[in-house]
């Protein structure tokens, strides 16, 4: 226990440094954008908070993506960034930083807390308290395959070099996963996993922020809180290292600022919310559907509530200068992604548009049968909310139903809610809308959170009203029950992995796989090549997942055609494959198929290593000890050398 | 019982029902403490079925 708080604790206060210079570097970009006293624009000084983190992930993000790129991905260089961002922070702030005009916010709302909401906080506690336990744990399946071994290989390296099998699939905007790579930098996966569970109580924050822009009490603010932190598609992702809620909080910066469009002077917060949307959009590409429709529905309406025009012709062109600004930000958020992919892959507009003659696979995905796809439709949103498919990774919040007979009949009662929260609730619905009808069989809240999301404070409004102005004490204790003993069940369920996950943050690898992992690169030959027959790869040594086999280096070996049992292990040997991890349940056929291990010539030895019943490492090794007659990969070289020499490293 | 009572009691209700869809289908820590309870056997046979459904890639 004292080794897991030990190791989780520094690992929190690595993260939460490192956000806070990413929160410096963000307070500098507004003020660059925004202008001097930009804080003064928002009713909360939360808002001014979220924005600067928001902003300085999302640039930073870009910003380490293209270093890598050019392999300057360096602890050296990293440090010296940041420390440049500390020093410019300093400078220009040396006279104190007034962070909002009118102070004394965060006291004046907690005077305001209803009695239901105080009894919430302890509820929202135990979830927290569980959700920062359970962020040390074993990951999940695609952040064991990716969304970890990525940035871990590219903390290693020092350049973006792609993970093996994942090479198309790392054409998607990195910035998240960069924030990763530098905590494995500066310390290892705890820190990155700490890392990403703040970036959900950033996104929690960000929430809170929305309900106070959209002039909602602070019982609306609480109730937003609990939705947010019971919808378990959210818990999951930010516990099992994903990063889809790190762009959600992104996107939801992008609308705090949206809210501050005025006629007067719409362009400076039109260009950040749209660099903010860009990077978020870049982040989760699935975003790119609903998020425009937001930001042009908040805009519009912006523009019409504080128009000093009636006619028709000075909106129109308003309008669309307002669209040259907002598609201006939009490229610059894009210009990274496109250095990367230009450099990396040869394609500009990659994943979008293949200049070479490759399709968008990663955009057009259908995951049912149109059987399937039609009761889904047919059952939105309670698909949302229990619904159990595959991929799915969990559900919004039932809150969100619980809410809504609350709203209608505090709107009987007189709830008169803001204008934003209404338009917000409004084009969240739209954008959902418009998801369901170009990608119908692609059901998962994680690819729609700052869709959903939007609703979320509306209907929080609704329900406070009607349990504030209730005749009935018991019934609001009932409901509040309810809803306190949902956070605690949801906490309990956090909880259930509890003794895997202290085995698995003081590394005392609770799984064959991992044991095999470890294993791997033990006894290999000097320049040895790995082949992995695994989706999962976080967990394996970094040289060794730089030595892995790439995806077209193991289809030229299954080109390779043996014709007996013994010509394929002495091909895997020529080639310098010399050891393989199997992992039976997703790989039980190994190139067509690996033979016995007696099944082998003269000169080989092949032994097999049981780590379980299911995973499984080959050793071939030559009977006079030579290692292949090949150049093989060369990892500490692969750590020195810049992206554009690695060919010189790994030949083929 | 008047208007307000009612529209109170009803709200009660639907606030109970769709955490205990949730809780019975959702949440594994309910279902075991809870296995073969009248109540589970309900939403897994009567409700479940429209919201979830076995699935055909």
């Amino acid at each position: 226990m004292i080794d897991f708080l030990t190791i989780t604790l520094s690992a929190t206060m690595m993260a939460l440094l490192y956000n806070l210079i990413l929160s410096a570097a963000g307070y500098l970009f507004c003020r660059i954008i925004l202008g001097p006293g930009w804080t003064n624009r928002f009713v909360g000084g939360l808002s001014p908070l979220v924005i600067g983190l928001a902003l300085g992930q999302a640039v930073m993000g870009s910003v380490w993506q293209v270093m890598a790129v050019f392999g300057l991905f360096q602890i050296g260089i990293v440090t010296f960034v940041l420390g440049g961002i500390l020093l410019c922070f300093g400078i220009v702030f040396r006279t104190g930083i007034k962070w909002r005009a009118n102070s004394g916010w965060l006291k004046r709302g907690f005077v305001r807390v209803p009695v239901y909401g105080w009894i919430l906080l302890t509820g929202l506690v135990v979830v927290i308290t569980a959700t920062w336990i359970r962020s040390f744990g074993w990951p999940d399946g695609d952040a064991m395959a990716f969304y970890l071994a990525q940035p871990k290989l590219i903390a290693f390296t020092g350049a973006l070099t792609p993970v093996a099998d994942y090479e198309s699939f790392a054409e998607i905007g990195l910035f998240a996963e960069m924030h990763s790579a530098v905590m494995y930098l500066f310390s290892g996966e705890m820190a990155a996993r700490a890392w990403l569970w703040q970036s959900g109580m950033l996104l929690v924050l960000s929430m809170v922020a929305l309900s106070v822009e959209t002039m909602l009490p602070i019982g609306a603010s609480i109730l937003v809180s609990a939705t947010v932190l019971t919808s378990t598609a959210i818990l999951f992702v930010m516990t099992d290292g994903k990063t889809d809620h790190v762009g959600t909080a992104w996107a939801i910066a992008s609308l705090l600022t949206a809210l501050k469009i005025e006629w007067q002077s719409p362009w400076r917060p039109v260009f950040l919310a749209a660099l903010l949307a860009g990077l978020a959009g870049l982040a989760k590409l699935s975003f790119l559907v609903g998020l425009p429709i937001i930001l042009a529905i908040l805009t519009i309406d912006r523009l019409f509530s504080t128009r000093r025009t009636h006619h028709i012709n000075p909106l129109v062109v308003r309008v669309i200068a307002i669209a040259c600004v907002a598609v201006a930000g939009v490229v610059v958020a894009w210009s990274s992604l496109m250095i990367k992919n230009y450099i990396v892959y040869g394609e500009l507009f990659a994943p979008f548009y293949y200049l070479g003659g490759g399709s968008g696979h990663m955009l057009n995905q259908v995951w049912f049968s149109p059987e399937n796809t039609r009761w889904i439709l047919l059952t939105y949103p309670f698909a949302l909310i229990y619904g159990k498919y595959p991929m799915q990774a969990g559900n919004l919040s039932p809150l969100l139903l619980a809410f809504v007979p609350m709203l209608i009949l505090a709107w009987r009662q007189g709830f008169k809610p803001g204008r934003s929260s209404v338009t917000l609730a409004i084009a969240g619905l739209v954008s959902v809308c418009m998801w369901m009808l170009l990608r119908p069989s692609v059901l998962a809240p994680r690819y729609i959170f700052p869709m959903t999301l939007c609703v979320v404070p509306l209907l929080a409004g609704g329900a406070d009203f009607w349990l504030s102005k209730s005749v009935s004490r018991f019934a609001v204790l009932l409901i509040v029950s309810a809803i306190l003993v949902h956070t605690a069940l949801i906490g309990l369920r956090f909880h259930q992995g509890w003794p895997l996950t202290q085995l698995y943050a003081t590394n005392q690898k609770p799984d064959g796989l991992l044991v095999a992992g470890d294993h791997l690169g033990i006894d290999a030959y000097p320049g040895a090549r790995f082949l992995v027959a695994s989706y999962y790869k976080s967990f394996l040594e970094s040289k060794v997942l730089a030595c892995t086999i790439s995806s077209k280096e193991k289809a030229r070996l299954q080109q390779l055609n043996p014709a007996s049992p013994a010509e394929m292990w002495a091909c895997l040997y020529q080639n310098g494959v010399t050891d393989i991890m199997m992992y039976r349940p997703t790989h039980p056929r190994l190139l067509g198929q690996l033979p016995e291990v007696d099944e082998t010539p003269d000169w080989l030895d092949v032994t097999e290593e049981i780590y379980s019943p299911i995973v499984s490492v080959f050793r071939i090794r030559s009977h006079d000890g030579t290692a292949p007659l090949i150049d093989g990969c060369d990892a500490d070289c692969l750590k020195s050398i810049r992206f554009s020499n690695r060919v010189e490293c790994v030949k083929q | 019982m008047n208007r307000f009572q009612m529209r109170t009691v009803f709200i009660v209700f639907w606030v109970f029902l769709v955490l205990a869809v949730n809780w019975v289908a959702d949440v594994e820590v309910v279902a075991k403490l809870a296995v073969d309870h009248p109540f589970i056997e309900f939403v897994h046979k009567a409700i479940w079925p429209y919201i979830h459904r076995p699935y055909v890639f």
